[in-house]
């Protein structure tokens, strides 16, 4: 009964929300999900701290790792990943004091990092792989993006880009919420079929890289 | 509905799960099919990298094979998330103190039922029941009285019944300093346990060891009141020394017949006694 009422006509932060309340609850592979959901966001975030891409790796894992040992205190009263922006730049900025190297000063704020492109520095410093990767992820989505018929791109464009709701989605394109469902679902498919060939090179590259 | 049609709906609905769109009984069933399909699991992380790459955030995406090294190092630290909340924190303390309050009720009981059985020797038992289980199992006397063995085997099966639940909870550090020491830590609690239900272990051998007569002599199991005959008590000497040793002069007791005459009226008549004749008189009160 708990689950009905929490997920019920749930906004994505909602959904965020109950999936910390099953982590409190023990579930561990909940809180994959929402690794899996912010891990690129936090990396972004964390990189533009630290700017050796090893480092910013460990730093990421060790903030998911605080963030699981502290998700008992989180209350639910921000969102969800406000408060893991919040661990990530605190845990960025105690790494740099503990090798005796001075955090910036201007501190990235959540809003900001989720509203404007503030990651020059990394990109200044970032490995000419990670730079070709990231280019190549942006091209790749792009492109999916622009072969999608109209109808499928204008329904995935205003849910991911502009956030909005299946509701106002159905009222702009004047279609029943059914349809909206059917099309964005439809559009992440193409856009997959695009994407998932790069992401397993990339995984790939990575396993021969260890072996 | 052949496999694909299946993954194709599934996929459906993640794509409705992550826009906050699917009905409740179906996210609670697609939550629970996430957490063993690591299909789907991956369709889920590359479909939030498509939103991040289309959003603009994922400047630096995580390199492939992150989120499976956070769950192995979470893994790996066995670390539980700490719920702080203060229901939680007031239920374990209710928890911790409901223990302690459980084993001290249960001693006062099994003191009382001792001071109501032998009253002479209530200060035997208070003292092996307020000593530490360890203590009372020190030296077991085997001719102990019941009381006190009841006493003895109340407290320590009290001490070893406490022992898993303090095991079951470590403490769980936050450093991994802290952590690296926890195999340590932790080994050390099963010596504890060992010890304390070793050192119980006497106490029940002492009991099952006593001879049986000695219980059986002291209580009557058809009678709850315990009748002892008087004994003879005598006088301090050192409150009078002038009438010397031995004399018995001062000697308070009771007599024999007496004791023997003592009679408490729920008891069964026993086949001691002789029956009353009915040809004699019954005498009439006054």
């Amino acid at each position: 009964m708990t689950d009905v009422v929490s997920i019920h006509e749930a906004s994505p932060q909602e959904l965020d929300l109950e999936l910390v309340r099953r982590v409190q609850r023990g579930d561990s592979a909940a809180f994959d999900l929402l690794v899996r959901k912010y891990q690129h966001r936090i990396v972004a975030l964390i990189g533009r701290y630290i700017h050796d891409w090893s480092e910013c790796q460990d730093v990421a894992q060790d903030t998911f790792m605080r963030a699981y040992r502290a998700m008992g205190n989180f209350r639910g009263d921000a969102q969800f990943y406000t408060w893991l922006h919040r661990i990530a730049v605190n845990t960025a900025k105690n790494h740099l004091l503990a090798h005796k190297r001075r955090p910036p000063t201007d501190d990235v704020d959540a809003a900001d990092a989720e509203q404007y492109d503030t990651g020059s520095r990394l990109r200044d410093t970032d490995t000419p792989e990670r730079e070709l990767m990231r280019q190549e992820l942006e091209r790749t989505v792009m492109k999916a993006v622009d072969a999608l018929p109209e109808e499928l791109r204008t329904a995935i464009t205003l849910r991911e880009v502009e956030g909005l709701s299946y509701e106002e989605i159905a009222a702009k394109m004047q279609c029943p919420i059914g349809t909206v469902r059917s099309r964005i679902f439809r559009a992440r498919e193409a856009i997959d079929t695009e994407l998932r060939p790069l992401v397993d090179t990339e995984s790939a590259t990575r396993e021969r890289a260890r072996t | 509905m052949t496999t694909d049609k299946i993954d194709n709906h599934y996929h459906q609905q993640l794509s409705a799960l992550m826009d906050g769109d699917l009905p409740p009984d179906e996210a609670r069933f697609l939550l629970r099919r996430l957490q063993h399909d690591d299909e789907l699991t991956g369709c889920w992380e590359r479909w939030q990298l498509c939103g991040d790459v289309l959003r603009g955030q994922a400047q630096a995406p995580a390199p492939a094979g992150f989120a499976d090294r956070v769950a192995a190092a979470i893994a790996a630290e066995a670390v539980q998330p700490v719920v702080q909340s203060n229901t939680a924190r007031s239920s374990s303390r209710l928890a911790k103190w409901g223990g302690g309050a459980l084993a001290a009720s249960v001693a006062v009981v099994a003191l009382f039922m001792v001071r109501q059985q032998i009253p002479d020797e209530t200060p035997v038992a208070t003292t092996a029941s307020t000593s530490s289980p360890v203590r009372a199992n020190a030296s077991p006397n085997r001719t102990a009285s019941p009381a006190l063995q009841t006493a003895a085997v109340t407290v320590a099966s009290v001490a070893v019944a406490s022992v898993p639940r303090q095991n079951t909870s470590p403490r769980r550090s936050a450093t991994r300093t802290q952590q690296a020491s926890r195999p340590a830590t932790s080994s050390r609690s099963p010596d504890r346990a060992v010890a304390v239900a070793a050192a119980a272990v006497p106490v029940i051998h002492a009991i099952a060891s006593t001879p049986a007569n000695n219980s059986a002599t002291q209580r009557n199991p058809f009678s709850n009141v315990q009748i002892n005959p008087p004994t003879a008590r005598p006088w301090p000497r050192a409150v009078t020394p002038q009438y010397g040793a031995g004399s018995g002069a001062f000697t308070a007791g009771f007599s024999n017949e007496r004791a023997t005459q003592s009679f408490y009226p729920f008891e069964p008549r026993t086949g001691e006694t002789a029956p009353i004749a009915p040809s004699e008189p019954v005498p009439q009160d006054q």
